[in-house]
């Protein structure tokens, strides 16, 4: 009877399997959106406040699009690595998580489009 | 080696982008296992690809903005056309740091699915649009590269 019960609380190999892999496939979705938009916010930062511009700049000839970058790189990696570890039931679907990309991808790229640039940097002075 | 050398780097490393793309496409059409192995080598590509165009680039960047009034920045901030700097160069340079990102989760998908994607249309529609973003935000850093280099080379 004990042992019936265990059985049946714990799913096959192969589906908790596909739970995980799942879970890494969405956590590596939404690193991705995350990356775009946090190098868009990064940015934004940095033309709103020129602290943050001068502690950006990681490597003087590039600037301080070398601190951009490599912080979303980070914020990205962060969350595709956390997700997983945080997250395990997930849609079987990944269209969702296709969708949370395109749109950290678009906001990203609105965000270092220099006219909204411009106009959120001067929203958040 | 001069700038202008780093600069064709990346310019032709980005034509191996465009070129693993259309490759990785065609096989991600119709997938068997045979072609799913060209995939494989294809994402890969596209993303070792994606990542040298970002260092070699971020290289070339630093001639480009060099603190000097012969820099291109210097140049293109000086002429009748300042815009191509403050808002085609700032886009470009950061839509171009979204690709490796997008070409890395592409190589993560075709590894994690797997043989999935022989027998699931669905796996490799959503590959697919993962593929035509890297793609688009590629054809966006690629064209606006392309004028600004027409507008000042470094």
């Amino acid at each position: 009877m004990h042992t019936q019960i265990e059985t049946n609380s714990i799913p096959p190999l192969r589906e908790r399997s596909e739970t995980r892999s799942g879970a890494v496939v969405a956590g590596a979705f939404a690193g991705s959106g995350v990356a775009a938009v946090a190098i868009g916010f990064f940015h934004v930062l940095a033309e709103a406040f020129p602290a943050v511009k001068s502690f950006l700049t990681l490597h003087t000839g590039i600037g301080p699009y070398s601190g951009k970058v490599l912080l979303g790189y980070v914020s990205g990696a962060l969350v595709a690595v956390l997700f997983p570890v945080f997250v395990r039931q997930v849609s079987e679907s990944p269209w969702p998580w296709v969708k949370v990309m395109l749109v950290g991808l678009v906001l990203g790229t609105l965000m270092v489009f220099a006219p909204v640039t411009h106009w959120l940097a001067e929203v958040l002075k | 080696m001069q700038p202008e050398w780093w600069a064709l780097l990346h310019g032709f490393l980005a034509t191996v982008f465009l070129m693993s793309f259309s490759g990785s496409f065609v096989e991600l059409i119709a997938t068997n296992l045979p072609s799913l192995r060209r995939l494989k080598i294809g994402l890969s590509v596209m993303a070792v690809s994606s990542w040298a165009i970002l260092a070699t680039g971020t290289y070339a960047y630093i001639f480009y903005r060099a603190p000097v009034a012969e820099s291109a920045r210097s140049r293109i901030l000086a002429g009748p056309a300042p815009w191509v700097h403050s808002v085609l160069m700032e886009l470009k340079e950061f839509t171009g740091a979204f690709v490796p990102v997008i070409a890395l989760l592409a190589v993560l998908l075709v590894f994690s699915w797997n043989n999935r994607l022989i027998t699931e249309a669905r796996l490799r529609r959503v590959l697919g649009v993962v593929m035509w973003a890297a793609m688009l935000w590629t054809l966006l850093a690629y064209g606006l590269g392309a004028f600004i280099t027409k507008t000042a080379s470094i």
